[in-house]
Formats: structure tokens, C-alpha cells, sequence
């Protein structure tokens, strides 16, 4: 029996899906047998990300609404056998599905996989309730801006009211310069607000965005830090001890990259 | 002191009204009870009993300890229990002494806390969520929320915290907003009425000033 985790935020645009694919392919790529489906249906990316974009047949919609096996709809990825994806449909909008089908669909797929990653969209309305309802655990994605953690807090109450207790906070795109100027929130700001347990820090890397467009997730790239930071949080989500990255001289240049390559290593 | 037990028949036979909080424990309550049956013990030989009463508050031991008391000393024939339900909620005027409930999370945006007595909160009270007491509010950690006091109508109320930074704060009838300037003070601070306005000190008065 595998475990269902939902990826969610309140807020749009703080990296969700890009971590939902990060997490799947790091935790596939450690032999786990994973599956992360798209919550996002009429909107969705996920499949864009994970560059699977052009083999979408059926979706998550056509399998609840009996038109095709689950089977059909699940997509093998292009580098892993042990990682699928479970796409959802973009003509349709998120009222179409019941919680309740969702709860069944999560459940089935918990029997045969180890993780059940499930990228949940922007917002409190039906895909929230329909992404968090198979959920056993939560991620909460934050940004280090005011408006994404007032948001997060807001969903880590609805988690709580749903008896979902298990929930850890994912600091994307922190930039440690500017959080040390006072520009940005830093870790600890964030904790104070939301106090709850810490998964893992993603530093702000514009490698992110070439990943998106070319569809392979930044774990795939061994010298990105963001991608390293990535593998670390999959390693802590199967319960590795793994320490925090060391993200201290952060920055542009030659040697800042250099210093970045024997941070990796060491 | 009459009013702890009240009993009076109506259509459905005797009720017997017993007000809980009136007493320190239920071992109290059955002995006024016993005094106030044996002033007419002849009277209620046979008849059925309806204890109306907060059954939250009586263990299911306790009533049956009550039941056989009824039935074997006072030869009643049959009892029976119901909720009290008050028909007007009285104003709360516990703000010294009086019913308290204890919180032990944090409260986030979007969650509402209400109660009718004293309010403690052992967490935090983030922006965007809403305390609301009819006496006390006193928060362990950073309120940083809305906060009402004293929703009863009391001006005694105060609202404590260790980090005191509403987005409103009420007591009784009067509301004020957070100031804007960025005094953050390192100590609990106290808010309450004084002459008919709401003001702000430190927990010990003497102690920061």
C-alpha cells in the first residue's frame, strides 16, 4: 500500500506542478514506483513539464466517467519505467469531477504504486477539495512573499479541518541574497507565521524556466543546485535523514559557480 | 441559592431543573437534591422525575448513581434525563472567575474561535483568522488576528498576549485598528477599557515602564 501526498499552495504560480514533477522523477529515479497525477484539470501542466505532453490520449476524467480503463489513461515517462502520469482533461473544468471519484481513483492507485503525487491547482474552490480527499499527506509550497504565506496558512487550516495533520512546508524560490538584505522573507520569518515542519529549501534558479520549456525536470540536470535540492527533499519525503543544503554565496559569476559544484559535492 | 434546583410540574409530570454550574461537583448537587425531596417525600412517591439538566456535565456513573438514589430512597417509580436547554443565553460575567475554554493550536487565516466564557489560546493567532470571547481573550504565542473581548457586553475584558499585534481588536463596544507604526514591543502586552477607551501596557505595568 503506497501513500498519496498532495502538493498544494493556495496561491497560484508559486511552483507547485514544477515540484510535483521534480519530486515524481527524483523518487522514481531512486527506483520508487510513482505516479503523479495532474489536479489541475482545464488548466493543466503537468504533463508539459514532464514533456509528455503529445502522448495524451485518454484522461483522468474519461477514466471516472468509464471511457476508458485507468490502465489507458496513464502515461509511462519517457526516462523512467517505474513513473507514470495520470493526466487530466483541458476541455473540461473542475466542477466535472466528484471528490468522491477522485477518493477512488487515489485509492486504487495506492494499492500498486509507492507514491501517489498529486498536483493540486490554485485556490480553495472544487480541485482543492477533489486534489486533497485521497491525500494521506501535504506539501505546502511557499514562496518568500507575504501574499504565498498568508495563503499557505489558509490551506494548512483547511489540511487541519480535514484531518490532514501530516503537513510539511516546501520554501521554493528563495533567493538567499535578498533574504539576507531583509528584501525577501527568509526561512525563518516564514516558519514563524506558518509553524510547521520544513521538507526542504529550493533555491530561485532561471534554469527552472529552461526546464519547463524543454520538458525534463531540473533533477534531471546533475550540476543544477535547484535540481540537487529537489533530490534532497525526495530523499527526506522516504524518510532519509538528509540536512538542509548549505546556500550561502548564492550568485552570479564564475567562481560563485564553481563554489556551487564543490558545495553539491560535499 | 433556591434556584441551583428547580422543580415544578407541568403537563408532562414533575421536572426537576438543575443548574450545574451552581455547584462544585455533583456529590454537592445530590445532597441539595436529597434535602429538597425530603421536604416532601410523601409527595413524590410513585411519580415519574424529569431531570433536566447540562448532561455534559454528569458522568454516566454519576447518573446512575443519581437514579438509584431517586428510585430506592425516595421510591420514585421513573427518571429520566434530558439536556438543559437554556432558553436565553445569559450574559457572561465570569471575566474574574468564571467557564473557560483552552485551545492548544494555532488559529489560521480563514478559522473563527468563538465562545461564550473566557478564551485561552496555546498557539498562535495568525492574520486573517477571528478570536471572538464573551469574557477574556489570552494567547499564548503572537496574536496577530481579529480579536473581540468581552462580546457579552463586559468592559471588565482584556485580551492578553505575548506578542500583541491585532488587525482589530474589541472590547465590550469599542474597536480600535493596529497602529501602523512598527513598535514591536519584546514583552506580553495587556489591552482593556480604561475611561471608556482602549489602551495598551505591558503585562506588569511597573515592570516596563
Amino acid at each position: 500500500m503506497g501513500e498519496a501526498i498532495v502538493i498544494t499552495s493556495g496561491k497560484g504560480g508559486v511552483g507547485k506542478t514544477t515540484t510535483t514533477a521534480n519530486i515524481g522523477t527524483a523518487l522514481a529515479a531512486m527506483g520508487k514506483k510513482v505516479v503523479v497525477i495532474d489536479g489541475d484539470t482545464g488548466l493543466r501542466n503537468l504533463d508539459v513539464l514532464m514533456g509528455l505532453e503529445n502522448r495524451i490520449v485518454y484522461t483522468l476524467v474519461d477514466v471516472i466517467e468509464n471511457r476508458c480503463r485507468l490502465k489507458q489513461a496513464m502515461i509511462k515517462d519517457k526516462r523512467f519505467n517505474n513513473l507514470y502520469l495520470l493526466p487530466t482533461a483541458q476541455t473540461r473544468d473542475k466542477n466535472d469531477i466528484k471528490a468522491e471519484d477522485m477518493l477512488n481513483l487515489v485509492n486504487e492507485l495506492k494499492e500498486e504504486f509507492d507514491y501517489v503525487l498529486i498536483d493540486c491547482p490554485a485556490g480553495i474552490e472544487q480541485g482543492f477539495e477533489n486534489a486533497v480527499i485521497g491525500a494521506d499527506r501535504a506539501i505546502i509550497v511557499v514562496n518568500p512573499e507575504v501574499t504565498s504565506v498568508r495563503d499557505a496558512d489558509r490551506v494548512i487550516g483547511k489540511l487541519d479541518a480535514k484531518g490532514i495533520e501530516d503537513h510539511q512546508l516546501l520554501i521554493n524560490r528563495l533567493n538567499i541574497d535578498m533574504a539576507k538584505k531583509g528584501e525577501m522573507l527568509n526561512i525563518e520569518d516564514i516558519n514563524d507565521i506558518l509553524s510547521i515542519k520544513l521538507l526542504g529549501v529550493v533555491p530561485d534558479d532561471r534554469n527552472i524556466t529552461i526546464s519547463t520549456n524543454k520538458g525534463e525536470p531540473i533533477v534531471l540536470d546533475e550540476k543544477a543546485v535547484s535540481g540537487q535540492a529537489f533530490k534532497n527533499i525526495a530523499k527526506r519525503i522516504t524518510g532519509e535523514q538528509v540536512p538542509l543544503m548549505n546556500l550561502e554565496g548564492e550568485g552570479g559569476g564564475l567562481l560563485n559557480a564553481f563554489k556551487k559544484l564543490f558545495k553539491i559535492g560535499g | 441559592m433556591e434556584d441551583r434546583i428547580l422543580i415544578k410540574g407541568n403537563r408532562d409530570g414533575l421536572v426537576t431543573v438543575i443548574d450545574m454550574n451552581k455547584f462544585n461537583n455533583f456529590d454537592d448537587m445530590l445532597e441539595a437534591l436529597i434535602e429538597k425531596l425530603s421536604r416532601g417525600r410523601r409527595f413524590y412517591k410513585g411519580s415519574t422525575l424529569k431531570i433536566t439538566t447540562e448532561l455534559k456535565k454528569i458522568t454516566d456513573r454519576d447518573a446512575v448513581r443519581l437514579r438509584d438514589v431517586l428510585l430506592k430512597d425516595f421510591a420514585i417509580k421513573e427518571c429520566i434525563f434530558e439536556e438543559y436547554e437554556e432558553a436565553s443565553p445569559k450574559s457572561f460575567t465570569g471575566v474574574y472567575e468564571g467557564r473557560t475554554k483552552f485551545v492548544r493550536k494555532t488559529i489560521r487565516s480563514g478559522q473563527k474561535v468563538e465562545y461564550p466564557g473566557n478564551l485561552v489560546i496555546v498557539g498562535d493567532v495568525n492574520p486573517g483568522s477571528e478570536i471572538q470571547a464573551a469574557g477574556n481573550v489570552i494567547v499564548l504565542g503572537n496574536l496577530k488576528g481579529c480579536v473581540r473581548a468581552g462580546m457579552g457586553g463586559d468592559n471588565r475584558a482584556f485580551v492578553a498576549a505575548f506578542s500583541l499585534q491585532p488587525e482589530i481588536l474589541q472590547i465590550g463596544s469599542l474597536v480600535t485598528r493596529a497602529p501602523e507604526d512598527n513598535d514591536r514591543p519584546q514583552f506580553p502586552e495587556v489591552a482593556k477599557i480604561k475611561d471608556n477607551s482602549i489602551i495598551v501596557e505591558p503585562y506588569l505595568p511597573n515592570k516596563f515602564l
